[in-house]
């Protein structure tokens, strides 16, 4: 869970978390298990004085238990005290890579939901598996509340190492 | 690991804004078990899903304990939270135990201690890779939860998620013991 402050008076600046490219003449890199302790790359929350709080939440990235088999994390948001009924939740899976990248993998999973992850109120990132290998995973979660500015940093889950790759 | 609580669920008509996602997520976390990108818990949330058959929860461990009895409880907890639940039966796969957890599981059953005669149950379970020995080594511990005969005809405490819970417990550390180093799929059914 990451909790988050709505900067007051601040307009939106947002920042796509891009995929990390290797140099064209380097090595190439491959998926593999990631180190367990490999930390995710949070950023820093910077701004003003609060004007609400709410919080960023997800799950480990997973097999999905519905075939086929794919990589599989939900995203969703818990209001504190914000004004605000409705926020866009994007996820986006990431898998680790021999050079110790982490890079963006299929299209961000994005939905429009009320606040508490309940039926119908969470985003789900998706990749189907390619093959059943040891791979390692993660998911950047954002939540951009409707109506009002808030800060662009992102929760990015615990690393999971599971039997897929992509 | 996984259970899938099966038999008869009829949803609460209030029951609208959470599902057993959401409801296993917070019950988790209320009790300690769920781990939520910090230190502590026992599992990570994965998924959960519901149905008039009953619902099913998939989490991913984050140590080398297996709580299933803190599992299936919790289970328990959200398909009471959803509806009225009639409990036929319960499918488990199951990791095998990274250590000795005897100790814990002799520790465990003394909740079920002066159980209550009436709710005792007739169980068939069905363990699948199945060692033949490990019925006379679970018979050799003296607890209050389960009582063997064979796996089809195991006298249980009560028929509830805590119990079976417990009783997946005992069978993942049984075949552990003999041997057995892949998940274990469990299947339990009233007699």
């Amino acid at each position: 869970m990451r909790f988050q402050r709505i900067l007051a008076g601040t307009a939106v600046v947002g920042f796509a978390l891009g995929a990390l490219q290797a140099p064209a003449n380097a090595e190439v890199a491959v998926p593999a298990p990631a180190p367990v302790e490999t930390e995710g790359d949070q950023s820093a929350v910077v701004g003003p004085e609060a004007v609400c709080i709410f919080y960023t939440n997800g799950d480990y990235v997973h097999v999905s238990s519905t075939p086929p088999a794919s990589a599989s994390g939900h995203g969703w948001w818990t209001n504190g005290n914000c004004d605000a009924t409705l926020a866009v939740v994007t996820v986006q899976l990431q898998q680790y890579y021999s050079d110790g990248k982490w890079r963006n993998i299929g299209s961000a999973g994005k939905a429009t939901v009320r606040s508490g992850g309940g039926a119908g109120n969470r985003a789900t990132g998706r990749v189907t598996c390619s093959n059943r290998e040891v791979t390692g995973w993660r998911s950047v979660i954002d939540v951009d509340l409707v109506g009002l500015a808030d800060d662009p940093s992102k929760l990015t889950t615990a690393t999971r190492n599971i039997t897929c790759r992509r | 690991m996984v259970a899938a609580l099966r038999g008869s669920l009829e949803r609460h008509p209030r029951a609208a804004s959470a599902d057993a996602f959401s409801l296993f997520v917070s019950r988790s976390s209320a009790m300690g078990w769920l781990s939520s990108h910090g230190p502590g818990g026992c599992w990570g949330m994965n998924d959960a899903g519901s149905d008039s058959t009953g619902a099913w929860f998939q989490v991913s461990l984050t140590g080398e304990s297996v709580p299933v009895q803190a599992f299936l409880a919790c289970a328990g907890d959200v398909v009471a939270r959803l509806g009225r639940f009639r409990l036929d039966s319960v499918e488990l796969t199951v990791p095998m135990p990274g250590a000795d957890s005897m100790m814990g599981l002799l520790q465990d059953a003394g909740w079920f201690a002066d159980r209550d005669p009436r709710l005792v149950a007739g169980v068939r379970v069905a363990v699948d890779p199945f060692v033949p020995g490990i019925v006379g080594w679970m018979r050799e511990f003296r607890q209050d939860v389960a009582s063997f005969s064979s796996l089809d005809e195991v006298v249980l405490a009560e028929w509830s998620p805590a119990a079976l819970g417990w009783l997946a417990a005992f069978l993942a550390e049984a075949s552990a013991r003999h041997g057995v180093t892949t998940p274990l799929t469990i299947t339990a059914s009233r007699a």
